[in-house]
């Protein structure tokens, strides 16, 4: 594989994760839980 | 001979995303851990701000232990005493051992695994025009795991329950042991080892060097500002009547924009001089904080202001750990960082316990916000000196 295939693909793995952690966030069931226990502390 | 630069970051930022995201969701057990061991808030805080403490104090210590007997050592001993640290968590039945593990055990294990002793091994493995960039790695590393971490621990906290939770990530502190195995570094050769500066001279030569100095006073500026926001931001927002869901969506802001700005600054520091990127950092933080203070605030000046100042969260780890390097080698690197980063923890303490005792005796964060904008130009100011040329020293007589 050469190195911009491989560079691609580092890119690509890394967008991928970072959208599907963000994407998690944005669950209902844990932007409640998030919520909550954020608003416990105070 | 070198380790490979790709083993190196592979493994450099494995460790690192394991030790800061697991850390970073804390947080989300002060509410299941005191309503079922039935113990005050303080009790976990308490254990929290002391973990903070040792971190910065156990630091230098890591640091030195690592420059002396290898990376790969101290990172196994850290990585044993974060599972066994998270272990007694979830075991503890009194507030006492709930500090020995989460305050006391946890905080050594972070100063065993993150940023400055993964920063000694770049140093000493990765040539010096792509030192920036590789530290940049790493740094970007750990602020994915603390990105990725609070979801993953809300979802072990609700499917497992909050001990068991604890249990599987001893587990997965576990897997630092493993990987320090690939930062283990070739033998110094007899000749090199007996030219080596001496601990001592090491931390005169530092301290006496006005550099050293001004990027410790600035680091101190970080570790203030952004232990505060993050501490103390929801309680502000709760203040001015903004629902909580607004504080999620910024925390996940911080979190996704942190990882920009790490590994944005890191690359840009390969370009640019240093120094002046820091002081442009915390001047843009000044500037932030202002903005966000005296603008009405908003749902949506609330986002714009956590995804600026996640762009700037981290991104002073890098260019800070690299004039350290550029200016004093690589010999004593984790040590020397370490000792830097204590100036950030005793700036975090300082964030915190201000931040609350100030709104105890005014009422509001204004004038805590207003203190952390100043003392981000100050932070400017000081860096702007910062010279990163390397020590020139007398030749040492090596032994026939």
């Amino acid at each position: 594989m050469s190195v911009k295939a491989r560079r691609w693909l580092a890119w690509t793995g890394a967008a991928m994760a970072l959208a599907l952690v963000s994407l998690s966030y944005l669950s209902p069931h844990l932007m409640l839980d998030l919520a909550d226990r954020l608003w416990a502390c105070f | 001979m070198r380790l490979s630069m790709a083993q190196v970051l592979w493994c450099g930022a494995a460790v690192v995303t394991l030790s800061m995201g697991i850390r970073h969701g804390f947080g989300l057990w002060l509410q299941p851990i005191t309503m079922d061991r039935g113990w005050t808030r303080e009790t976990f805080a308490f254990a929290m701000a002391v973990q903070n403490l040792m971190w910065g104090l156990a630091s230098p210590f890591a640091g030195a232990l690592a420059d002396r007997f290898g990376a790969h050592r101290v990172l196994m001993v850290g990585g044993l005493l974060y599972a066994g640290g998270l272990a007694l968590m979830g075991a503890a039945a009194s507030g006492w051992l709930f500090l020995g593990g989460a305050g006391l055990l946890i905080g050594m294990a972070q100063a065993g695994t993150t940023y400055a002793v993964i920063y000694g091994v770049i140093a000493r493995q990765v040539d010096p025009s792509k030192r920036a960039w590789a530290m940049s790695v790493a740094a970007a590393a750990g602020s994915f795991g603390q990105f990725l971490m609070v979801p993953v621990d809300s979802w072990l906290i609700a499917s497992q329950g909050w001990q068991n939770a604890l249990f599987l990530l001893a587990l997965a502190a576990c897997l630092i042991v493993p990987l320090a195995f690939g930062l283990r570094e070739p033998a110094v050769a007899p000749a090199a080892a007996a030219a080596r500066q001496s601990i001592r001279a090491a931390l005169r030569e530092a301290f006496g060097h006005r550099s050293f100095q001004l990027l410790t006073a600035g680091y101190f500026v970080c570790g203030f500002q952004l232990a505060f926001i993050g501490v103390h931001m929801p309680s502000y927002l709760k203040d001015h009547q903004l629902g909580p869901e607004v504080a999620t969506v910024a925390l996940m802001l911080i979190g996704l924009f942190n990882v920009f700005g790490t590994y944005g600054v890191g690359v840009m520091s390969q370009r640019w001089a240093k120094a002046r990127l820091l002081s442009a950092i915390y001047f843009l933080r000044g500037v932030a904080i202002v903005a966000f203070i005296t603008l009405p605030l908003s749902p949506w000046s609330v986002y714009l202001f956590a995804a600026v100042m996640g762009l700037l969260w981290l991104s002073t780890v890098p260019p800070t750990n690299a004039i350290v390097a550029q200016i004093f080698g690589p010999q004593y690197m984790s040590m020397l960082g370490g000792f830097v980063f204590l100036s950030h923890q005793v700036g975090s303490f300082l964030g915190v316990w201000l931040g609350g005792r100030l709104y105890d005796s005014t009422g509001s964060y204004d004038v805590v916000w207003w203190l952390a904008a100043a003392l981000g130009l100050f932070a400017a100011v000081v860096n702007l000196p910062v010279r990163d040329a390397p020590v020139v020293r007398a030749p040492q007589r090596v032994p026939a």
